[in-house]
């Protein structure tokens, strides 16, 4: 048979609906009111065609959620079937286990009708402000603590906006101007995709989305198969304790790859515990799919046709799985650990296109109190760890792996809210040895000035279990927290007095390859930056580095 | 304005051509010079391409009342690294932000990727104890031993220039003062930029970048202007030699170098955005797009009411062209460029995936494009628009070098064609797509990203390759009109006849609106506005030329986005905080569609813009040949949505204010053609602008 689109044509329109979701994406992300939105880049948009599959993703979204989107659109459409839908509608959720993965994000998805005939789905997922409850925290023990839960519901319809669920939801959270307003950003932007959409359809005299929608997801679909066939088949195997909440889990990993197609499955993995940061499934799929299309095949624009090859599954009732009404706000906490489980998989099959363990999961400190003009501030930070090495680079020192949040910088962030830092600085010999070093964590010390007492709500991660290296590299530095030079327990909360000095390390990367044969030129390099030490360059690499230092 | 009555030279140094242009005040004609650029001494192209010129019409370097260069020298240094040795001095602890910046992955699927290399390594970035608090207070001071040691150990290091960059330093300079002034009687001769006074902008990674590429580029900036001011004395020159800056506006060698040198990174391309925007509002276009395609990349600017879109942040040296985040971002004021596509000589190819994809890659001059001749064997743009038929190979720079149709057809076949089952033509069409559609599909994210609606705009297309294919970006676009102005090919050099001389200073002084002390806030704005003074004074301009404009960048607080909000004039205090509020709701409504009710409003960084007159009037340039028969013939060309149709094809030179010409047709100059599809018009302005009004 002969395709419906020649493969020229096929690129250019794929090309365009992704810029119309960038289009959305840059109506949500500048009509937002949330900082985790706009500096932290904490949201995604994506066109599904008609049966709900994904088309395409704004490209500056996050790993998690356009993995979680075509997930949770399945959920919506058994809730409101393909018929119910009327021009106008809108339907939001934020169920943890429908969205993606905890009460904070909102996941909106409204109808394309072109003329009478629906044509496409357009959807978006943002980190809420507040959701009420104790919001984002690892401590809670239900799910029903952490705050408000929205079922899918229509949000807007036939045009109509549903008031009653406005009126709860302001009701529930603390800043419901901010809440609603965002909603509202999230549903100007669905409204820029249905229009460019319909323009676009116009332009390309499409009358239905179906023949584009199965030639993009077949290329997509095709391009990770190929990539999946040329990794050996077998049953690779990895398994390593993870910190926690108050004893350390276990992640029990096994990738099968056989042909085009692969399946992790977690069996073994830890039960859920009674702590926010049990990961649920569709957070799970999420941060399994991402590593996995990393290494195997980077290229191709991300579809539900990418993921089409992989499957995932975790046993119920686990720390991968966990069943309602388990805590889950803080899950990145364990979720983001399957990326390191997806690459101690495949190191066994195809190392040099992995890395080692990156420092994610990251601690997430918020604080919340009073400032000297009276008004309440809560300042949540986005630092990270060392990204892992790679098979022929060193990991970056503090950057985002799995996730790709932003880090403000040290005068916003003094400005937003009474804390004075002390020291924002690579922590030496914290990158895991290796032929190539992984990243160099951080030391983040901070005065609280604020006037009167406040608290700190910590999210940790990596402060048991480091951050492992591969094929002969070291593990990174540990996480640790201390106040006024005395360590905490990493996952608590505690009250914070004027004049409390906070520190908290964020660990190394782990180290790739065997640290002998380590261009002694490049820790050469590191001993003089500062970023290793004398000693530990001798202790891991050798003396050779000495006669490259002196030669300079 | 006296200054302007005489001769005017703009030179233009590019990567392979040094283009010069010369108005007669006289006449009001322009000439136009073209030399090579010669890489090694820049200097030697400019004296004797401006010689050359001059000697047209009988005069030397002593008539003239202005010569004004633009450069790409600051680019290139910080592009090829080859700038200065610099160690940066910042808080103990705090040192590191050059290698980490906001810690995140430009590229989310590539875990390959890497950082631009910082401009200071590590072991030559000092930390001292010294701490200004948020609101300005001196917490700790700069002690005099720890800098002597550090300046001990820059000597031993044979460090060529500082640059320094404390906490807060936008707030309260002092401290960054202190060890400026230390550093000049320790290490004097040694150039030292303070952050404070290159880029006085709340966010010390920016700020600690802006600082060290200054630095890193002053030396070598420094020396080779020097130089060249020197001897275009020795020629006779009189005038000062004014340099544009990245924002627009012109500065003498002295005022350039004090603004810090760093604001000529954007010096070249920013001269043909000024020239659009000039184009624009001599033919009343209130939204224009100036997009300049070339040779290996095209640009686009954004011009409302016939000024260029300004930004504060810019980015360069990419480590990836296409791809944002992937080079140093440099916090100064500039009109605001940005790359959507590749050029003439970006190479077609292949992604791992199998996508056909344009650029960035780029054949250059040499080989240069298939179709050239010289070695050429990868498909490029060009290519593809000569196979179109959209160029003329007997016609390429007015006939100066002859195309090989049949070598663009063979590279296309071996590219394109045969992975896909494709004719050469079919090629051709399909590369002649791909780069439009991405190059519209950018320009139209960008126009959003402004709160702007891309078919409100009239395209002004310019550069070699521009003309070729703006009848397709606009219509892909929807855009009804595309404009082409006359002397296409050397926009830059026309645009440094027509801008004026500008500076713009800013101060950050932040907190929300009800709480500021506006009288504070008055305080440093008129010391801004003396400031902005002084330097236009030295330029030449009169305090009763010279207009100022102020701004300020407002947000919501909680939120993370800066509107640049115009302010009222006369004192603050007087007109009170909501008055700025009211401003800034205007500006967001325009930008975003509604305001956020019941939210605060917090200020940044504050502006001052001074400005001198512009040249009154639009230079022409005076290369029609009137009586001459327009109509060159025609031939089979090929336009989107009608495959190959018979196009008449035009000599430009010979099109008179007032001729109307339907598409499709192909209108032919030395350095472009300009394409007009089937169902579009065409008429020549009073300016000979070819204005294509593209039809249902």
């Amino acid at each position: 048979m002969r395709p419906a689109f020649d493969p020229i044509t096929l690129q250019l329109l794929w090309n365009r609906l992704i810029g119309i979701v960038d289009e959305a994406a840059i109506t949500l992300v500048r009509t937002s009111f949330s900082q985790v939105v706009q500096e932290c880049n904490d949201y995604s948009c994506t066109l599904l065609d008609a049966d709900g599959a994904a088309l395409a993703d704004n490209q500056s979204s996050i790993p998690a959620f356009i993995g979680t989107m075509p997930r949770t659109m399945r959920h919506i459409l058994a809730a409101y079937p393909k018929e119910t839908w009327k021009p106008g509608d809108a339907v939001i959720t934020n169920d943890p286990w429908m969205g993606t993965g905890h009460l904070l994000d909102f996941t909106m998805v409204a109808p394309v009708f072109r003329d009478d005939r629906l044509v496409a789905f357009a959807g978006a997922v943002a980190h809420a402000v507040d959701v009420g409850g104790l919001s984002w925290a690892s401590h809670a023990r239900e799910v029903f603590e952490e705050g408000i839960r929205i079922p899918i519901s229509r949000f807007v319809e036939a045009g109509r906006p549903n008031q009653l669920l406005i009126d709860i939801l302001r009701a529930n959270v603390r800043q419901p101007d901010l809440v609603i307003g965002d909603l509202m950003a999230m549903l100007a932007s669905t409204e820029i995709a249905r229009l460019r959409l319909l323009e676009f359809m116009d332009d390309a005299k499409l009358e239905e989305l179906g023949p584009l929608a199965n030639a993009i997801h077949g290329q997509a679909e095709i391009a990770m198969r190929a990539a999946i066939r040329a990794v050996p088949d077998g049953v690779y195997r990895h398994g390593f304790d993870i910190d926690g909440f108050d004893s350390t889990l276990r992640v029990e990993s096994t990738l099968t790859i056989a042909g085009d197609a692969l399946t992790m499955d977690y069996a073994g993995t830890s039960p859920q515990v009674a702590r926010g940061i049990n990961s649920v499934m569709n957070y799970t799929y999420a941060y399994t799919a991402y590593p996995l299309k990393c290494a195997l095949e980077p290229i191709t624009p991300k579809n539900e046709g990418s993921y089409r090859p992989i499957s995932v599954t975790a046993p119920e009732g686990s720390i991968l799985n966990p069943r309602f009404p388990a805590a889950v706000s803080a899950r990145h906490l364990t979720g983001m650990y399957c990326a390191a489980a997806a690459f101690g998989c495949l190191a066994q099959a195809i190392p040099d296109r992995v890395m080692a363990d990156s420092s994610g999961p990251p601690s997430r400190p918020v604080f919340h109190g009073t400032g000297a003009d009276g008004r309440a501030f809560s300042l949540i930070m986005f630092p990270w760890g060392g990204m892992g090495a790679r098979a022929n680079a060193d990991g970056l020192p503090c950057t985002a792996f799995p996730g790709n949040d932003n880090c403000a910088t040290v005068e916003a962030m003094e400005a937003q809210a009474p804390v004075r830092f002390v020291r924002k600085e690579i922590i030496r010999d914290s990158g895991g040895i290796g032929r190539f070093q992984g990243g160099a964590g951080q030391e983040i010390t901070l005065e609280f000035v604020a006037p009167s007492v406040g608290t700190l709500a910590m999210m940790a991660a990596r402060f048991r279990t480091p951050a492992h290296g591969l094929l002969g590299g070291g593990p990174g530095s540990l996480t640790q927290y201390l106040i006024n030079g005395v360590a905490v327990p990493p996952n608590g909360r505690e009250e914070l007095k004027p004049g409390d000095v906070i520190t908290i390390r964020y660990p190394g990367g782990g180290g790739y390859g065997d640290p002998r044969t380590r261009d002694p030129a490049l820790v050469a390099r590191d001993v003089r930056d500062g970023v290793v030490s004398a000693e530990h360059a001798t202790r891991s690499y050798g003396p050779a580095w000495r006669e490259r230092s002196a030669a300079e | 304005m006296s200054a302007v009555a005489g001769h005017r030279l703009g030179v233009d140094v590019g990567g392979t051509f040094t283009d010069l242009a010369l108005a007669d005040p006289a006449t009001g004609a322009i000439t136009i010079g073209k030399v090579l650029t010669t890489p090694v001494d820049p200097g030697e192209a400019i004296l004797a391409g401006g010689d050359e010129l001059l000697g047209r019409d009988g005069i030397g370097f002593d008539a003239l009342a202005r010569m004004i260069h633009a450069t790409t020298l600051v680019a290139n240094t910080l592009i090829q690294r080859v700038g200065a040795r610099v160690a940066l001095i910042a808080n103990e602890g705090f040192v590191d932000t050059l290698d980490t910046g906001v810690e995140n992955r430009y590229d989310m699927f590539d875990l390959n990727f890497q950082r631009p290399p910082p401009l200071v390594p590590r072991h030559l970035r000092f930390g001292i104890s010294e701490r200004t608090t948020i609101s300005g207070e001196r917490l700790r001071p700069v002690i005099g031993a720890e800098i002597e040691a550090i300046a001990a150990r820059l000597a031993v290091e044979g460090v060529e220039a500082v640059a320094v960059c404390l906490l807060h330093g936008f707030r309260n300079p002092d401290a960054e003062r202190d060890v400026g002034a230390m550093l000049a009687r320790l290490l004097p001769g040694v150039p030292v930029t303070l952050s404070s006074a290159v880029a006085p902008e709340i966010r010390e990674y920016a700020r600690a970048i802006t600082a060290s590429a200054n630095a890193y580029v002053q030396p070598l900036v420094q020396t080779y202007l020097a130089r060249l001011e020197a001897r275009t004395r020795e020629r006779g020159l009189a005038s000062p030699l004014f340099l544009l800056m990245s924002e627009g506006g012109l500065a003498t060698v002295p005022t350039a170098a004090a603004a810090a040198p760093i604001r000529l990174v954007e010096s070249g391309p920013a001269a043909g955005a000024i020239a659009a925007a000039s184009i624009a509002r001599e033919a009343g276009i209130e939204r224009a797009m100036a997009f300049d395609m070339g040779g290996t990349t095209a640009k686009l600017c954004l011009i409302v009411d016939a000024r260029p879109v300004r930004t504060y942040t810019t980015e360069v040296a990419r480590l990836h062209r296409f791809k944002r985040g992937s080079g140093l971002p440099l916090k100064i004021p500039s009109v605001e460029l940005i790359e959507i596509g590749a050029g003439g000589g970006s190479i077609a190819h292949h992604d791992a995936a199998g996508m056909l994809r344009i650029g960035p890659r780029s054949a250059g001059a040499v080989p240069g494009p298939a179709c050239y001749g010289r070695g050429g064997v990868e498909p490029t743009v060009t290519d593809a628009d000569l196979v179109l038929g959209l160029i003329d190979p007997d016609a390429f720079l007015g006939g100066r070098m002859k195309l090989d149709r049949r070598a663009a057809e063979t590279a296309l076949l071996a590219g394109v064609g045969t992975r896909h089952g494709l004719c050469a033509l079919d090629a051709a069409a399909a590369v002649h797509e791909m780069v439009n559609d991405s190059m519209a599909m950018a320009a139209r994210i960008h126009a959003v990203e402004h709160g702007e609606d891309p078919q409100a705009f009239t395209l002004v297309a310019f550069g070699g390759a521009g003309p070729v294919h703006a009848w397709r970006i606009a219509s892909i676009l929807r855009i009804g009109r595309v404009v082409v102005p006359v002397g296409a090919g050397v926009m830059s050099a026309i645009g440094l006849l027509v801008a004026a001389p500008s500076i713009e200073l800013s101060v950050s002084h932040t907190g929300k609106l009800d709480a500021l002390d506006l009288a504070a806030v008055d305080r440093l704005l008129a010391e801004r506005d003396a400031d902005a003074r002084a330097v236009l004074a030295r330029t030449g301009v009169g305090a009763e030329a010279t207009a100022i404009t102020r701004s300020v960048e407002c947000r919501y607080v909680g939120q993370a986005y800066e509107v640049q909000t115009p302010l009222p004039e006369g004192p603050l205090a007087a007109a009170g905080p909501g008055a700025i509020v009211a401003a800034f709701e205007t500006r967001y409504r325009e930008l975003y569609g509604r305001t956020l009710p019941g939210g605060v409003v917090e200020a940044l960084t504050w502006r001052v813009r001074a400005e001198g007159p512009r040249p009154e009037m639009l230079p022409r340039l005076a290369r029609t040949r009137a009586g001459t028969p327009a109509a060159k013939g025609s031939r089979k060309a090929w336009f989107h949505g009608h495959g190959v149709v018979e196009a008449a094809v035009l000599d430009r030179y010979a099109l008179a204010p007032g001729a109307r010409v339907a598409g499709p047709a192909l209108i032919e100059e030395d350095e472009t053609t300009t394409v007009a599809g089937p169902g579009s018009t065409v008429e020549v302005d009073r300016a000979l602008n070819l204005v294509i009004e593209l039809g249902a």
